[in-house]
Order: C-alpha cells, then sequence, then structure tokens
C-alpha cells in the first residue's frame, strides 16, 4: 500500500519536474513509459540475484 | 485398458458407490451439445438474436447502408482482436496495442509529408509495428517479465513517440485513390473492400488457434505454464511470436484507420485497447486463459458493434451507449464464475451425499 503511494507520489513527482527542467513536452509521456519499463527491468534483476545468494547461502550450510 | 482403468478406478476412489452404472454419473458436455450450448455459442445466438430484433424494431437498420458502416467501424477492433485472443488464451495481456496503431499512425503522417513513396511509407511502418511486438516479446517472453506491467509501461512509451514523432500537427494529404479505395464498397452489398483482406486476417489466425499444434499449444500454456513446457511445448518462443504478430496487426489497424479517416494524428485509436479487450471477453475468452475461440470473439465484436450502431441509429445517448457495452462486459465476466461457483456447490454436495450413503 505505501509502495503504491510512493509510487503514485514519484510519477507525479516526475512529470513536474520534467516541466520544471524544460523538457519538451512531447518526450515526457515517452519518458514515462521508460521509467515505468526500467522499474519493473529493476526489480525483476533485483529479486533474481535475491534468488540467486538465497541458493548459495543454502548450500553453504548443507 | 478396461482392466487397468477399473483397478486404478478401485484403488484412488473409495468414494465411488459400486451400486450405480457409470452411465448414470453426471458428465461434461460432449459432441453437439458442448458446441451448441458452449459459452461462445451464447454470445452468437445473442448477435443473431439482437441483428433480427434490430432489423424488424429500429428504422433504417436493415439496408446495406447500415452493413457498410457497421463493418467500416468495426474493422480496427475485429482486427486487434485476433492476436488478443490468442494472447488472454495464453494467460497474458496485451495494453500497449493501440499505442502501436497511434505509433504507426504518426510514423505514416511524418514519412508522407516527408516527401517518401506511399508504399514504401506503408512498409516502414509495418516494420515499425514488427519491431513494436518484438520489443515487448523480448520483455515478456526473453526476460520473463510480467507481461500486463510492461505493456502498460510500452502503452505510455508507444503514445509518448508518437507525440515525439507528430507532436501535435496532423498529416491529412494522403493519396485520393487509396484513401478512396479505404471507404469503397463490394458492388451494391455495402461490405467494405478492406473487408476480404480482414477475413484473410481473421481466417489466419482461426486456423492458427483451432487447428494447429501451435494453436492447441497455447490453451495447454493458459492452464499450466509448467504442465505445457513438461509436455514439450515452447512456452518463451510461443509468447514472443504473439506479442510480434499483435505489434504487425496492430500496426495494419493503425494504417486502416489513417487511411479511412485521412488523417494521421498522434491520438488516432486511443482508447481502443479496451474496446478490444471488452469485446474480447463478451465473446466467451477467459481472462484467466486456457479457455475461448475465433467465432466466440468475432461474435463479441460485432455485438458490440451492431449494438453500439443500433442505440445511435435510436438516438439513444452516448453516455447510455457507454454504460450499456460497461454492463455487457460485467455480465460476460461474473456470468461464467457464477455459474462454475453453482457446479462446484453441487458437485460437493454429490459427494458428500455418496460418502454419507457409503458410511451406512
Amino acid at each position: 500500500m505505501t509502495g503504491a503511494a510512493l509510487g503514485a507520489l514519484l510519477l507525479t513527482t516526475i512529470t513536474s519536474s520534467l516541466t520544471a527542467l524544460r523538457v519538451d513536452k512531447f518526450w515526457q509521456q515517452a519518458i514515462v513509459g521508460v521509467l515505468i519499463l526500467t522499474a519493473i527491468i529493476i526489480d525483476r534483476v533485483a529479486s533474481l540475484r535475491t534468488a540467486k545468494k538465497l541458493r548459495i547461502s543454502e548450500a553453504r550450510n548443507v | 485398458m478396461s482392466e487397468t482403468t477399473s483397478t486404478t478406478g478401485t484403488a484412488t476412489a473409495p468414494v465411488a458407490d459400486n451400486t450405480r452404472p457409470l452411465s448414470s454419473e453426471p458428465k461434461g458436455k460432449t459432441g453437439a451439445a458442448r458446441i451448441l450450448a458452449g459459452r461462445d455459442a451464447i454470445t452468437i445466438y445473442a448477435l443473431i438474436a439482437f441483428l433480427i430484433y434490430a432489423a424488424i424494431a429500429i428504422p433504417r437498420f436493415a439496408s446495406p447502408v447500415t452493413t457498410g458502416f457497421l463493418l467500416l467501424d468495426v474493422i480496427p477492433v475485429l482486427l486487434i482482436a485476433m492476436p488478443m485472443t490468442l494472447i488472454i488464451i495464453t494467460g497474458e495481456i496485451d495494453l500497449s496495442v493501440a499505442s502501436i496503431a497511434g505509433l504507426t499512425s504518426a510514423l505514416m503522417g511524418v514519412l508522407w509529408a516527408g516527401g517518401m513513396d506511399i508504399w514504401l511509407v506503408l512498409a516502414i511502418s509495418l516494420l515499425a509495428g514488427l519491431a513494436a511486438g518484438m520489443f515487448n516479446g523480448f520483455l515478456i517472453a526473453v526476460l520473463g517479465l510480467p507481461s500486463l506491467a510492461v505493456t502498460i509501461g510500452t502503452l505510455a512509451l508507444f503514445r509518448g513517440l508518437a507525440l515525439v514523432i507528430i507532436g501535435d500537427n496532423a498529416v491529412a494529404n494522403f493519396p485520393k485513390a487509396l484513401t478512396a479505395f479505404f471507404t469503397s464498397k463490394l458492388g451494391g452489398t455495402g461490405i467494405p473492400t478492406v473487408m476480404v483482406g480482414v477475413v484473410l486476417i481473421i481466417v489466419f489466425f482461426g486456423v492458427l488457434l483451432h487447428f494447429t499444434p501451435f494453436g492447441r499449444g497455447l490453451y495447454a500454456i493458459g492452464y499450466s505454464k509448467e504442465a505445457a513446457s513438461f509436455v514439450g511445448i515452447r512456452v518463451a518462443r510461443s509468447k514472443f511470436w504473439l506479442y510480434v504478430a499483435s505489434g504487425v496487426v496492430s500496426a495494419l489497424a493503425g494504417i486502416y484507420w489513417t487511411l479511412r479517416y485521412t488523417s494521421a494524428r498522434s491520438d488516432n485509436a486511443s482508447g481502443l485497447e479496451l474496446a478490444v479487450i471488452a469485446a474480447v471477453l463478451l465473446g466467451g475468452v477467459s481472462i484467466f486463459g486456457g479457455k475461448g475461440s475465433i467465432p466466440g470473439v468475432i461474435a463479441g465484436v460485432l455485438l458490440i458493434g451492431t449494438l453500439n450502431y443500433a442505440l445511435r441509429l435510436a438516438r439513444v445517448s452516448d453516455v447510455v451507449l457507454i454504460t450499456v457495452t460497461g454492463l455487457l462486459l460485467i455480465v460476460s465476466v461474473v456470468a461464467p464464475s457464477i455459474g462454475s461457483a453453482i457446479k462446484q456447490w453441487r458437485h460437493t454436495r454429490r459427494v458428500r451425499r455418496s460418502f454419507i450413503g457409503s458410511n451406512t
């Protein structure tokens, strides 16, 4: 729940800061799309890493 | 064969009531009953019933003009619904279809305004759709990311790229011969000429889904990815090609949209993905995957299309129109789950009864 609220807040912040940074308004939606995709990919990579680490530590304990 | 089944039957199912013959046990639907009373058949009956009702009750409905405008309006949804059916049957979803159509439309406008040959423009637009589909497919099938999240991302990305390409301009001076072809009719029947191509695409996807090992494998993936990969179905590869097909067909819909309305804009076809998904679900495809058929989906698309057209012809306001479509969608999603809940309840009651019967 908190994560979702933070995500919504972050997206709004990014959109307003893009305007403040005078990024061309036509690019804004594309940038939001790229950010969503990056977030998903980072999440996936992080979870894969955790799974790998767990497997290694389990193997050590056995 | 019969010996093995009988021994395993007594070994694993102590519940079985031996006093009754097997034929008296309730069965699932088989043969003709399965085709005539299936979920997609109901949509087809609803479509036929509504067509008959509209032809009698609504003045000016039964005419070649209706066929023409109805089909012209419904073609983009009908086109995109084909790959969407296959994708939803595998238990995934593609929300970026309308954005891909918008992107191809914007690309067409800019290239044509830049003075390129129209056939080259069409080829490049199709390739752009192919590339967009491959991008989706790569993220979902190769990296294994959830399709809902990825296509929400590319929904924003592709629409954003369309804005970047064409801005808030519109290109409208496409060749007259081509735009006239896209609204022309086959003789006096009122059927648009483009419908020939659309029917070819429908037949392609229908045969692919119902009569090839690839298509039957999609149902298996929809039921269980693990089981499907254990029986040798290449899950990742199937998904990748489905998203490529979805990208190409969305590009075709974008080209159609541009030439039918003679206008290339970045917001072309926006919101179309929801119309497509609503029609596909109404056509009897399960959102959880593993169930559905092409004839049902065609009926679903035509049912929503005719309903909109008829209500508009009867001077019903747009607000009521959207409400009716929404209600239809809710009914089509809720009704099957109520049905299966009732079936489950009757099943448990039967099992409980036979337990009590065998104990006394």
